[in-house]
């Protein structure tokens, strides 16, 4: 499902731009030979990250990769570096399969930097940097003077020169990452792959850092290949951008060509405006936070911050962002739907005089609860608590996000849905479904839950309200392996209320009763009603686009 | 509860096994029948009580102390790797023992008792204070690093000591492989009050772990003093490990895998892991013994032998199932 | 938010000039002397210090050869009517020993660097990787099972060592070899290994068992020319092959991902390095038996004498050499009347110093 809504915004793989008229190599440069990848499938073990991808790496150019967390950038910059054997496809290198030339040769062309490496302890920044000419070494060369030029021409361009005699330890992150850069450059080579080369910098290191990398680009024509987290910084630096999502192209060329509102939202699952950077006139994607932009708009039609900014941008700025793209009117439509308790709108079949829309409405019909109902939530898991949410094998989980949409799920295991790991904290696996993550996707953007426990047989149910936090490693994943093998994922989430539900509406509708339930063949099979799905999604489509 | 219960029962086959196998097989009904209506002049009754039962006994302390201090210094040091072998312990009790032999003419196993508790507390503590300082605290690492560099110390005297008293080697080299063989009732007498201590003591600490468990940081958060938690933890292990090695020898690996199998059986929380390491402990313990007993008719190879042989693999498995470094 | 002004957008900081000026390059050339400056002080003084305790065992003992007379002989001149005397004390008792123990701590000090280095981490040394485990397990049981002595128990300490690395190769492999697996794995199988070298030891007589004790202690006592010629065979051919794959290490260091990104072929370099690693523990047990912690501790002081991170193997080898030897002078002379086998020396010296240098460097803060 998650494959066809990218298929359904990729952008056809945009002709890369005719590459610039590059600066005449120097003398003695090495040459840009040619990367692309021919429909490359990576993982690790059997879980396949990149899935037959095709990218052609434009020369002499910087193309940038982004994408949202866990998409297979980093797999694939590895898998384009020989750092990881595909399980079908290649990486080529001038054509030749990169598997198919020996380590050194690949080393001599290509160079990697990857994502935060490892120095060994007391190592001086001249040392470290000289380490990048062992690919021109072999095992019986010897230090040349051409080494110690390229050494010198690597610290020269990335500013290091003055920190030669200096422990690798004792620099600063960014200080750091620009002499792990220039051991890259002293390699030599004329493509260059960095894997977040950025991570862990502040913004001033973040841009010093990639101004060095565009310098480098400009000066010598290397060709870069960059793994990006900050999508402004991949757009403002990137002549090719590289959007993937779980292991596939969504989209690539030029920034301004790529990046929409719509790719933004269906690939980061992120609401946003997209206006032009006043700076560089690349695309700016401004996030919309669950607490700006609907609230805002809701308020006054045209004016949110990012509107505002851009009508204070420099005139010479394309206006073009300002006007409705689609993708706002799309915004619009969703910004419409209010967020949760707002009054509502007309709803479909009933007068609107029927409808409550206020807490004294709503009084007038409801009476106060008494007070041992009303303070019923308790703070925290007690042990008879605990008992019962142990003996659930089954719990609904309901989560919203930042849009205010809302999804609620059930989540069960054999040995019960959730481990309670103390007062304040349970704990739950997510094991692999249908990677729609829908209930993840919202736990990222706001971590507010409610989980309600079912023990079948049992009419009353407990409700836990809290804050989820999702957890990849560890061994909590270990405590939760179900027959031996962890969930890749889990959630904890820290209890803030603890309510019990009372049984009536369990006992009027017989929920738990046998002899209440329908017969199984009466009742559509899920197959059924997603192929019913489908066919009312297809319908409402085509009534779009050919205006029935 | 079902599971408490069925190790509870593991508990009591492995004791009784305990006290009918062996160079003589004895009935479980003689066994009964010496418990409850001994007849000194039955030869069988004579060998379980003055023989297997407190060989049982001290199995059954041993394990329970050494499940405990394992699962104890996994917790501290969140790391699921670690025995109390990392803090010295046995190579500080031998070394001492050594010394006791060699130097003082200790010769029965009463004695060692006193020189083997010493020279744990006194390595373990070495260890951690070396392993303590500086920035981090304890760390794993650190602490491995610490521990087998004093091991090699240790050692060297050691085999310095029974390099040149060829009589001190013949005696110690019989408590250097670790065996509840000859455990006579005053020694189990002479260990118990520390044991007891130790196990009370460990058995009140879950609620400190499951803080611990969760980082330094989220553990102060909740209010905890982790400095004064740790040292409490520490001490525990100290007691318990050093008493268990003093009573048994060196007994590698158990500490180690009990609390996984603690682990998978409870579930994340201390204060159910620990009872349950208390009971897994003995299990592993006796029936390894047992084994032991029976694998080498008429002779025995000791229970230190057997939990390492059959820990080791143990081991290997954790070490290769994923991301086991962190606790 | 406030655009900044066109102007500064357009003028972008120009470019560094990339090409380094000649100042440039020998400002390089400095640090990077400097760093080898030291290197080549430390390896001289460590040469000289290896050669100074060398001539020190040849000299000292009951009875005393002058430096003249020794010099005079090793070069083959004649040196007056005690030189019976001396050729004895000298060629037959004391040089093979000398010489077995400068080339087993050549071995034990190379290899436990190699480990340590190629493993990323200062607690992988061969002696508690369970490969040294091995070999006494192996010995132990030729000397305890099968009444062994001599030739045997060299060639089965060897093969133990072989064996044993095999096997936590082999345990450690999952798609690649980590180097934090593989230490764990080793410690495992060390404790494993070690517990059946205590079981052996108590269906032992007592004359086996002191006789497999000296064996696991390690020791120079009963080295000959035969030895030292089947140990110098060995490294003729271990020790440059050594040398020459510890070219590999500066990359190797940086992490597997740049280390293949340098052009290294890492399993197969890693695989290649750990055999001749193994290679040098096994001629060096064989030779000596596991003289404790020589090759735990050669790596750490050689590092911390060089300082940087080089992997200073040549270093390492002189300082596994000067321990032995100096440890088997201390062990022989200096406790009267009683002589230890050289491993009691280089454990009770070697660890209070890894110790203390663990202190020091925990309380500076480095210590992880």
């Amino acid at each position: 499902m998650a494959g066809e809504s990218a298929a359904a915004h990729t952008v056809a793989a945009a002709p890369a731009p005719a590459p610039a008229p590059a600066p005449a190599p120097a003398p003695g440069e090495s040459r840009r030979p040619a990367v692309h990848t021919e429909r490359i499938s990576l993982g690790y073990g059997d879980r396949r990250v990149v899935d037959e991808l095709s990218l052609d790496i434009p020369p002499g150019r910087i193309t940038v990769i982004v994408g949202p967390n866990a998409c297979g950038k980093s797999t694939l910059l590895r898998g384009m570096a020989r750092l990881l054997r595909p399980t079908a496809g290649a990486a080529c290198l001038d054509g030749k399969s990169i598997h198919s030339l020996s380590s050194r040769e690949v080393a001599q062309q290509l160079g990697i930097l990857p994502q935060s490496p490892s120095a060994p302890e007391g190592i001086t920044v001249t040392d470290l940097v000289g380490r990048g000419r062992s690919p021109h070494q072999g095992w019986f060369g010897r230090w040349t003077d051409a080494d110690e030029q390229a050494v010198a021409d690597a610290m020269r361009a990335t500013g290091t020169l003055d920190l030669a005699d200096r422990s690798v330890d004792e620099l600063s992150g960014g200080q750091r990452q620009r002499v792990w850069i220039a051991m890259a450059l002293a390699q030599r080579t004329g493509v260059l792959l960095l894997d977040e080369p950025t991570t862990f910098l502040d913004l001033t290191h973040q841009v010093e850092v990639l101004d060095l990398l565009a310098d480098l680009n400009r000066t010598e024509a290397t060709t870069i290949v960059a793994v990006l987290h900050d999508l402004n910084l991949a757009c403002r630096y990137a002549d090719h951008l590289v959007v993937l999502s779980e292991g596939r192209l969504v989209a690539e060329g030029a920034p301004r060509e790529v990046v929409t509102e719509e790719l933004v939202r269906d690939v980061f699952a992120l609401p946003s405006r997209v206006i032009d950077d006043p700076v560089s006139a690349t695309p700016l994607i401004v996030p919309i936070g669950r607490h700006h932009g609907s609230a805002n708009r809701a308020g006054t039609a045209a004016g949110t911050a990012a509107a505002d900014s851009v009508a204070a941008a420099p005139a010479d700025t394309p206006a073009d962002a300002a006007a409705d793209t689609p993708a706002e009117a799309a915004l619009d439509v969703a910004a419409a739907i209010p967020p949760t308790g707002a009054g509502s709108a007309a709803v479909s079949g009933v007068a609107s005089g029927a409808v409550v829309r206020s807490e004294t409405e709503l009084r007038e019909v409801v009476d106060e609860p008494v007070p041992l109902i009303a303070d019923k939530a308790a703070p925290a898991i007690d042990d008879e608590s605990r008992r019962f949410l142990e003996a659930a094998p089954l719990l609904m989980l309901a989560s919203a996000a930042d849009d205010g949409s809302v999804d609620v799920s059930p989540r069960g295991d054999e040995d019960g849905s959730v481990i309670v790991l103390d007062e304040r904290t349970v704990a739950f696996a997510d094991r692999q479904g249908n990677r729609r993550v829908d209930s993840m996707l919202n736990i990222l953007r706001n971590p507010r839950v409610a989980m309600l426990f079912l023990v079948p047989g049992i009419d009353h149910a407990l409700r836990i309200n809290g804050t989820a936090t999702i957890v990849r490693d560890g061994e909590l994943l270990d405590r939760l392996a179900l027959k031996g093998s962890p969930p890749e994922l889990a959630v904890v989430v820290t209890v803030s209320e603890l309510f019990v539900h009372c049984g009536r509406a369990f006992g009027r509708s017989k929920v738990w009763d046998p002899e209440a339930w329908p017969d199984q063949g009466s009742l559509p099979t899920a197959g059924t009603l997603l192929k019913a799905h489908t066919a009312l999604r297809d319908a409402l489509r085509d009534a779009e686009r050919y205006g029935s | 509860m079902r599971k408490p219960l069925g190790i509870g029962a593991c508990l009591a086959v492995a004791a009784v096994l305990s006290l009918a196998v062996g160079t003589k097989d004895i009935p479980v009904t003689t066994v009964f029948d010496a418990l409850t209506a001994f007849d000194p002049g039955q030869v069988d009754h004579l060998i379980v009580t003055e023989r297997r039962v407190p060989r049982t006994l001290a199995g059954l302390l041993v394990g329970a102390a050494l499940g405990l201090a394992g699962t104890l210094i996994q917790g501290v040091t969140r790391n699921p790797l670690a025995d109390p072998g990392i803090f010295g312990v046995n190579a500080g009790a031998a070394l001492f023992v050594v010394v006791g032999i060699a130097v003082f003419g200790v010769t029965s196993l009463t004695g060692y008792v006193w020189f083997g508790f010493a020279g744990a507390a006194t390595a373990s503590a070495v260890v951690y204070v070396i392993g303590s300082l500086g920035r981090g605290g304890a760390s794993p690492l650190k602490l491995a690093l610490t521990g087998a560099a004093l091991t090699a110390a240790l050692s060297s005297l050691q085999s310095a000591v029974l390099l040149t008293d060829p009589a001190t080697h013949d005696r110690f080299r019989f408590w250097q492989v670790g065996t509840l063989a000859g455990r006579d009732p005053e020694i189990v007498e002479q260990a118990l009050p520390f044991l007891a201590a130790g196990i009370v003591g460990a058995l009140l600490l879950g609620k400190v772990l499951n803080g611990l468990s969760l980082g330094d940081d989220v553990a102060r958060s909740f209010g905890q003093n982790t400095t004064t938690d740790r040292v409490c933890c520490g001490l525990a292990v100290v007691v318990l490990a050093g008493a268990a090695t003093a009573l048994a020898g060196p007994i590698t690996f158990l500490g180690l895998a009990v609390p996984h199998l603690a682990r998978m059986v409870a579930g994340p929380d201390y204060r159910r892991i620990l009872p349950l390491s208390m009971l897994i402990g003995p299990v592993l313990l006796v029936l390894a013994d047992v084994l032991g007993r029976v694998v080498a008719r008429p002779g025995e190879v000791q229970a230190g032998v057997v939990t390492a042989l059959l820990g080791a693999p143990v081991l290997v498995v954790l070490v290769r199932r994923r991301k086991l470094a962190r606790l | 938010m406030t655009p900044s002004t066109p102007a500064t957008a357009a003028t972008a900081p120009a470019p560094p000039a990339n090409r380094a000026t000649s100042g440039d390059v020998a400002r390089v050339s400095r640090a990077r002397r400097r760093e080898r400056s030291r290197a080549i002080v430390v390896t001289a003084g460590l040469a000289a210090a290896v050669t100074a305790v060398l001539l020190a065992a040849l000299a000292v003992g009951d009875f005393r050869i002058g430096i003249p007379d020794l010099l005079a002989r090793l070069v083959g001149q004649q040196v007056g009517e005690l030189q019976p005397r001396i050729d004895y004390v000298l060629f037959d008792l004391r040089l093979p020993r000398a010489v077995t123990g400068l080339l087993v701590g050549v071995a034990f000090g190379l290899a436990g660097s190699l480990f340590q280095r190629l493993l990323r981490n200062p607690l992988a040394s061969p002696d508690v990787l369970g490969i040294s485990a091995g070999a006494s397990a192996a010995a132990v049981l030729a000397i305890v099972a099968f009444g062994a002595s001599g030739f045997a128990v060299s060639a089965g300490a060897f093969t133990g060592a072989v064996a044993a690395s095999a096997l936590i190769y082999a345990l450690a492999w999952q798609r690649g070899i980590s180097g934090y697996r593989l230490v764990l794995i080793g410690i495992g199988v060390n404790a494993a290994l070690l517990s059946a070298v205590s079981f052996l030891m108590t269906r032992a007589d007592m004359t086996d068992a002191q006789q497999a004790l000296l064996w696991r202690t390690g020791s120079l006592y009963d080295s000959s020319w035969d030895e030292v010629a089947a140990l110098l065979g060995c490294l003729v051919v271990l020790v440059p092959t050594a040398l020459l794959l510890a070219r590999a290490l500066p990359r190797l260091q940086l992490g597997d991902d740049s280390a293949r990104g340098l052009g290294l072929p890492v399993e197969r370099t890693r695989l290649a390095l750990l055999l001749v690693a193994t290679g040098l523990i096994g001629v060096g047990t064989a030779a000596a038996g596991p003289v404790a912690f020589v090759a735990f501790l050669s790596g750490p002081i050689a590092s911390r004498l060089l300082g940087g991170a080089r992997p200073g193997t040549v270093p390492a080898a002189l300082v596994g050499a000067l321990v032995t030897l100096s440890s088997d002078f201390v062990a022989q002379h200096l406790f009267g009347d009683q002589q230890f086998p050289v491993g009691v020396v280089t454990g009770a010296v070697g660890a209070p110093y890894l110790l203390w240098l663990l202190a020091k460097s925990n309380r500076a803060g480095r210590g992880e």
